[in-house]
């Protein structure tokens, strides 16, 4: 049997090596004789702006991408992804409990439908074809960016409902500075995180760490019970991460080079569902892997080019109170992409993308170790005939193992209306694929060799308006309308023989809109901002292969019609806060639409005050969440903490230069 | 004013009492019929309990949670009769409901089973089968408690009881029977059969028959098997056609002469026969079955669970093998049980 309690996962020393490694590197900075610059120009600090709006550059691109505000990521540092997503998109999470795996899907698809890249590299494992959402932590310096739509072809391989892009941002010429934060929070748990960064004109290096863990023994309602509505603790839940990434980068001229590490170690107890009692299987999984890309980028003249290497390894083990149900899943990705640019004219640039990943995963319920080879090639254009007028083509083929896969590609149309640029009318049009993951293809029992891949046609236009005063305030409304048909979605279905076989059985009819508003107001000495996000997303299944279906014509199942989410934010010298609401819509269990789990509402608060004495700043957080105390499950039987608070004290030593 | 208030009170006090009058309509009818368990989805806990009147043709849905108020659990997977008691197994919530069932409301509830999967009752005791544990739970249906537990060794899923003797199917990754003395509480001993059996019946001739899946990967050809439980010798095996074949639900009619199973449809043999049919009696069609019983009345039910993601079917049959009624059950409708009587 496996050894495990909570005692074991939290305690185990392993856990504070990376963090203790960082904290020495930490305490050998600040003790070095800092720079005599001037570190900060404002006497006020400039907490940045918390409104979810697309920059300029994703404006002016013909489908939807949006760039989660630097505030939005830095009051989430030490939460997972899917927290932030949940809390600031219109994304759908779906988790299994706190701490428990999270997927995420956009406008009305599965979670397997969405791509998730770190600095280009994908992080979807060949073998499920999904990202745990919950493994991926915020961090100083990340960026997170939402394509929604199979539009953008950017990546060597397509994807259906949308794409959440990572990044690690090089801050050349930021100067140093050092960072430690330590967090603690209902339920044991305990998140300190440390970071250090150089940024000088032509190099650039950070390095952070972090911990957090749990017992999340949290409080929730069970409905259900026997003897009636009673208050329980959550047991085996409890959760240990850690983990290290560095980013290095070094410019030249017009030639830049990054390499990007990221270490990740999860080990974690898994809850069974609360059914009428709650259950424990005594489930535990544990999650590692690897990761580093290289990227080199350069310019001259017309040309641009650069050339990205990377790879990951993803070990996933799963323990269960009968050994024969453990699962042992190691998978590993090899890739390399080469893109060239060529500048025709002032109005014209032509792209050429070309990459080959090398994909593998072994499991226990596998016959063998697969592999499989992914070449892709794709070609974009863009073109600006008229002032504010810009046309965008591309196309890609990629080539699979084993798979044949339809040419896939896009066009869109962005037109920015004379006044400023504060009007944007934009709309594209695009056919996208998915090849099946390894575990649809090779499961026994049930894989399918002969799936073939997802496809997705559809389109969107929108409306976009900016408007920033002369005091930077900004106001934005971008309203958007979208429309796709996915078919040959792959589900597992029983057969006549009992066994369920992974099979090409469904089409789904997605028709949507969204809607994104932003606010900055000063009322008196307060700078206040707003943000309020609504979408509906009809995604229903057009037609079934499946015998005496009734599901024609019914939501998909987990998919919100519904989803709104607002944001309002006030800021004073030193002091800041605000509170964040999320409602989705009662959201289907079964595929009839029979049942049900009810709308939620999700209410969090927060408040924080920064101190700063010359080069140091002390910043302290305070959140609470599920402030109205209410009782949530994101999947059903699997319940979400009721009111939870957080304190997160960060002291910083900058002496940062404005970044470039 | 104060006149106004008091005609006010009196009719309230009139309706109040004229309706503790009416009673509450029942949520299904009495007579003949059978229950169905409906399995509903693995971890989220909406498994649910149907009726079917034979008398009307009409089914009636959620009876537990409309009765209690309350969800039932996961996977509900048996029920067992012990007067006007049901012992509903909720196989992955780990608990007993015993219900009335007359009304389908709570009588109390067992917990703490480990994947209870099965029950049986005799005389004044019962047993519970476990996929987890090597110990069958004794029950006291009669105070609802657990009385002790029998030391199998293997998992159990499958229970017959014939010449005071348990006989308990290692049916998960197993190719036993276990046989346990009941007034000892002693396990005799272990019988090989084929692996994974599924489902066992005594016929009119107090044979055990066992129907053998193979294991669920297709290991091995599936296979009945026919057993004295008396000298635990096996008298027959039936092969079926190939590790393909995936049988389930063995059943038998009322008199006992004739086994009903699932095999691409509806196939039935007599108990005297020497080979098993070629062809199904019912076909399954574009139909997909899932579980199946043998009404006292020679109706046959089978359910269709469809995609085990919304709510499935129950075909009625007549005995000639003419569908006779079609109606929409819970998610995963599974176990069904006659009620006679009541």
């Amino acid at each position: 049997m496996i050894k495990r309690s909570s005692a074991h996962i939290i305690r185990t020393p392993r856990i504070r090596q990376p963090l203790s490694a960082v904290a020495f590197l930490l305490i050998s900075f600040l003790s070095l004789p800092s720079m005599a610059q001037d570190s900060f120009i404002d006497d006020t600090v400039n907490i940045s702006a918390v409104t979810v709006t697309a920059r300029a550059s994703a404006r002016l691109e013909p489908y939807t991408v949006i760039r989660i505000e630097p505030g939005i990521i830095s009051r989430n540092e030490g939460n997972d992804l899917a927290t932030l997503l949940q809390r600031s998109s219109l994304l759908n999470v779906k988790r299994y409990g706190n701490h428990g795996l999270a997927s995420v899907s956009i406008r009305g698809m599965s979670g397997s439908h969405t791509l998730v890249t770190w600095n280009g590299l994908t992080l979807n494992t060949p073998g499920n074809g999904y990202s745990d959402f919950t493994l991926i932590p915020v961090l100083p310096g990340s960026s997170v960016r939402i394509i929604s739509g199979g539009a953008d072809m950017a990546d060597m391989t397509g994807f259906l409902g949308g794409k959440v892009e990572l990044e690690s941002e090089p801050l050349f010429g930021s100067g140093r500075e050092a960072s430690l934060s330590f967090g603690a929070g209902s339920y044991g748990s305990f998140s300190p995180s440390a970071s250090v960064s150089i940024g000088g004109d032509h190099a650039f290096a950070r390095l952070s760490a972090w911990a957090d863990w749990s017992r999340n023994d949290f409080r929730f309602v069970n409905h259900d019970a026997p003897q009636g509505e009673v208050a329980g603790r959550r047991t085996n839940a409890s959760w240990n991460s850690s983990g290290l990434m560095g980013d290095i980068a070094y410019r030249k001229g017009t030639s830049t080079v990054t390499m990007n590490l990221w270490v990740n170690d999860t080990d974690r107890e898994l809850p069974g569902p609360v059914t009428t009692v709650q259950q424990d299987f005594d489930e535990r999984q544990t999650d590692r892997s690897f990761r580093g890309v290289i990227t080199y980028s350069a310019g001259y003249e017309r040309f641009t080019t650069s050339v990205t290497a990377g790879g990951s390894h993803d070990i996933n083990r799963y323990y269960h109170q009968i050994p024969a149900n453990n699962g042992n899943n190691i998978s590993s990705v090899a890739m390399i992409r080469v893109k060239a640019g060529y500048r025709l004219s002032s109005k014209t640039y032509l792209e050429v993308r070309a990459g080959d990943s090398y994909e593998q995963a072994k499991s226990l319920s596998y016959e063998a170790e697969e592999k499989r080879n992914l070449f892709s090639l794709s070609l974009s254009g863009k073109s600006t005939p008229l002032p504010g007028l810009n046309i965008m083509a591309q196309a890609r083929q990629v080539a699979v193992t084993g798979i044949r896969v339809a040419p896939e590609f896009t066009a869109g149309i962005s037109w920015m209306l004379p006044h400023n640029g504060e009007h944007i009318i934009k709309a594209s049009v695009s056919s996208n694929t998915k090849i099946p993951c390894l575990n649809d293809l090779f499961w026994i029992p049930g894989g399918n060799p002969d799936l073939i891949p997802e496809r997705s046609r559809g389109g969107e236009a929108s409306w976009s308006f900016l408007r920033i005063s002369q005091t930077g305030l900004r106001n934005s409304l971008d309203v958007v309308l979208h429309v796709s048909r996915a078919s040959n979605l792959i589900q597992w279905v029983p057969g006549q023989s009992g066994i369920w076989n992974a099979m090409n059985v469904r089409e789904v009819n997605v028709i949507g809109t969204e809607f994104r508003a932003g606010t900055e107001q000063t009322l008196h000495k307060w700078l206040l901002r707003g943000t309020a996000n609504y979408a509906f997303t009809r995604s229903v299944i057009a037609r079934s292969d499946i015998a005496n279906d009734r599901s024609a014509g019914r939501q998909l199942i987990y998919i919100p019609v519904n989803h709104a989410n607002l944001t309002i934010n006030a800021v004073r010298k030193w002091f800041n806060t605000g509170l964040t609401t999320s409602w989705e819509s009662r959201r289907y269990t079964a595929s009839d639409n029979s049942e049900w789990l009810p709308h939620t509402f999700m209410t969090d608060a927060f408040a924080g005050i920064d101190i700063r004495s010359g080069k140091f700043i002390w910043k302290t957080e305070v959140e609470v969440n599920n402030l109205l105390n209410n009782t949530l499950e994101s999947v059903r039987n699997y319940p979400m903490p009721l009111r939870t608070i957080k304190v997160k004290i960060t002291l910083t030593l900058s002496d940062k230069r404005k970044s470039e | 004013m104060k006149t106004l208030f008091k005609t006010l009170a009196l009719i309230t006090l009139a309706v109040a009492n004229s309706c503790e009058t009416i009673d509450e309509p029942s949520l299904f009818p009495e007579g003949e019929g059978f229950f169905i368990l409906n399995e509903g989805n693995y971890t989220q806990g909406n498994g649910s309990v149907s009726f079917y009147s034979t008398e009307t043709g009409d089914i009636y849905n959620n009876l537990f949670s409309k009765a209690n108020q309350r969800a039932l659990g996961d996977i509900p997977s048996c029920m067992a009769v012990y007067g006007n008691t049901g012992f509903i197994v909720v196989n992955n919530s780990g608990t007993i409901e015993a219900v009335d069932l007359r009304t389908m409301e709570s009588l109390g509830t067992l917990t703490g089973f480990d994947s209870p999967r099965q029950m049986i009752i005799s005389g004044n005791t019962g047993y519970v089968s476990s996929l987890q544990s090597e110990k069958v739970t004794v029950i006291d249906p009669d105070k609802i408690e657990k009385r002790g537990w029998l030391h199998i060794g293997s998992t159990t899923e499958a229970m017959v009881i014939s010449g005071g003797r348990l006989f308990s199917a290692h049916w998960s990754g197993g190719n036993s029977i276990a046989v346990t003395d009941l007034a000892s509480g002693e396990l005799i001993t272990s019988v090989t059969v084929g692996l994974e059996p599924e489902s066992m019946v005594i016929d009119r001739n107090g044979k055990l028959w066992i129907l053998c899946t193979g294991g669920w990967m297709g290991e091995e050809i599936p296979r009945i098997v026919r057993i004295n439980p008396s000298s635990l010798e096996a008298e027959a095996e039936f092969l079926f056609r190939t590790v393909d074949d995936n049988p389930s639900s063995l059943t038998s009619n009322a008199a006992g002469d004739t086994l009903y199973y699932l095999d691409e449809g509806v196939r039935r043999i007599s108990i005297t026969a020497a080979a098993l049919p070629d062809a199904a009696f019912i076909p399954a069609g574009d139909r997909l079955f899932y579980r199946l019983m043998v009404t006292p009345g020679g109706m046959i039910a089978v359910t269709d669970a469809i995609d085990y993601q919304q709510k499935g079917d129950l075909l009625v049959y007549n005995s000639r093998g003419e569908l006779v009624d079609t109606e929409k059950a819970g998610i995963i409708p599974g176990f069904m049980l006659c009620r006679h009587g009541l």
